[in-house]
């Protein structure tokens, strides 16, 4: 470790609050001499300030999920499902604004392929899930491709989907007619040998993803 | 609540128990909240992330077989829920800044008057997520584990199976690099209080 490392680690433990006495004497005493040191400390002094908040959810949150609750079960008894294709005009425009926002190696989506679920009793697009991707009232907002694995932890593709994985879902539905599931790590690594292809562009993501692979 | 609780709570609310849920929900909606908070720098945001955060997992519950904590899985929900806001935040100014048509601007919700103070914290929050999306994996990481969810070096050396001096050295190198990229966007100031501050004191030493 070098002298620069060192001091390095003194100040990360005495923001943590974690300097014993002996570090803290030895810390003050470089501080003074050596400016490079006391900027880092005031930095990350002001990131690690930035970053103690502890604030007291407000009412309405706990309020607002269990209404969504209410209203999920309430959906899940009473509209029937119906898939079918989005209006060509609706999925151009999604698609034109889906462009601008894909990274650049992600595919677009394909404007003729494009699957939403409406509300067979009313016709209106509704969301199967909290954060659908598409499909909401007047927003068609089209999802990017599967391509697009900024913060997925792996990506495993099917021909058929796993009856346990189908059950977790669906929670993603793509212009191009794939269907994405968020699964659990180990659920997607017990189907590795299934999976068509598997990817792992982002280790560090958040969510796993199972990709039913449309016909096309 | 012990683990076992937990687990009897998911399992009742996957089977429809509503009031299960609500004490799910009330055992970590601060944690969430906050994490979002940190993560968004806004509180509307930060809320409507923890509803979708919470939403999503009553929808998943069933998935849930109790491998890790359940605290666990909601960061991984909250995080990326924080983030889906953070994407759909960057399209609006995105619309906003390409349209040409007057009155075709997409208004930002009214939040009513923001203090400065307020702007500022958010400002931030901002530049520090940014940097730390910024940094390699392992460095994100630890310094997620840290700073954002407070998890003391004992709970990250688990986690990571790493040794708790490993933790340190790890987690002063991510510090470092991040102190690294902001400095070098210089986008916003961090140390003005900080660094007036630590001299004041080096400075009181000296007298």
């Amino acid at each position: 470790m070098t002298d620069h490392e060192h001091f390095e680690e003194l100040i990360s433990l005495r923001l943590d609050g974690a300097l014993d006495e002996e570090g803290e004497a030895e810390l003050r005493a470089h501080l003074e001499t050596c400016r490079e040191c006391r900027e880092l400390l005031a930095l990350l002094t002001g990131v690690h300030d930035a970053l103690s908040i502890e604030k007291d959810p407000p009412e309405a949150l706990l309020r607002g999920v269990m209404e969504g609750v209410e209203r999920a079960e309430k959906t899940s008894k009473t509209v029937k499902m119906r898939w079918t294709g989005i209006a060509a005009g609706a999925l151009a425009a999604a698609a034109a604004l889906a462009v601008a926002f894909l990274p650049h190696n992600a595919k677009t989506p394909d404007s003729d392929s494009g699957i939403a679920a409406y509300s067979s009793d009313t016709g209106t697009p509704v969301s199967l899930f909290p954060d659908t991707k598409i499909g909401l009232p007047g927003e068609p907002a089209v999802c990017g491709s599967v391509d697009d694995l900024t913060g997925i932890r792996a990506a495993a593709y099917f021909r058929e989907l796993p009856a346990d994985i189908a059950q977790t879902g669906p929670d993603y539905i793509f212009a191009n007619g794939d269907v994405g599931y968020d699964v659990p790590e180990e659920l997607l690594e017990a189907h590795r040998n299934e999976a068509v292809r598997i990817d792992t562009p982002d280790p560090a993501g958040a969510v796993c993803l199972a990709v039913l692979l449309s016909d096309q | 609540m012990t683990v076992e609780e937990e687990l009897r709570d998911v399992r009742a609310a996957a089977s429809g128990d509503s009031a299960a849920f609500e004490r799910i929900v009330r055992e970590h909606q601060k944690n969430v909240y906050n994490l979002a908070f940190k993560l968004t720098g806004s509180e509307q945001d930060a809320l409507d992330a923890s509803q979708d955060t919470f939403l999503k997992a009553y929808q998943n519950l069933r998935a849930f077989r109790g491998e890790s904590r359940l605290s666990v899985w909601l960061y991984r929900l909250t995080y990326n829920a924080s983030m889906d806001i953070i994407k759909k935040s960057r399209r609006g100014k995105l619309i906003s800044l390409s349209s040409d048509e007057e009155g075709a601007v997409p208004e930002m919700p009214d939040d009513g008057p923001t203090p400065d103070e307020q702007v500022e914290r958010r400002e931030r929050l901002e530049a520090v997520r940014e940097a730390v999306l910024a940094l390699d994996e392992d460095k994100r990481r630890i310094l997620l584990m840290r700073e954002y969810r407070q998890m003391s070096y004992a709970d990250i050396a688990a986690a990571l199976d790493l040794e708790e001096g490993t933790v340190k050295s790890r987690l002063a190198r991510a510090r470092a690099a991040l102190a690294e990229i902001l400095k070098k966007r210089g986008t916003i100031s961090f140390d003005t209080q900080s660094k007036r501050q630590i001299d004041d004191k080096e400075a009181r030493r000296h007298d």
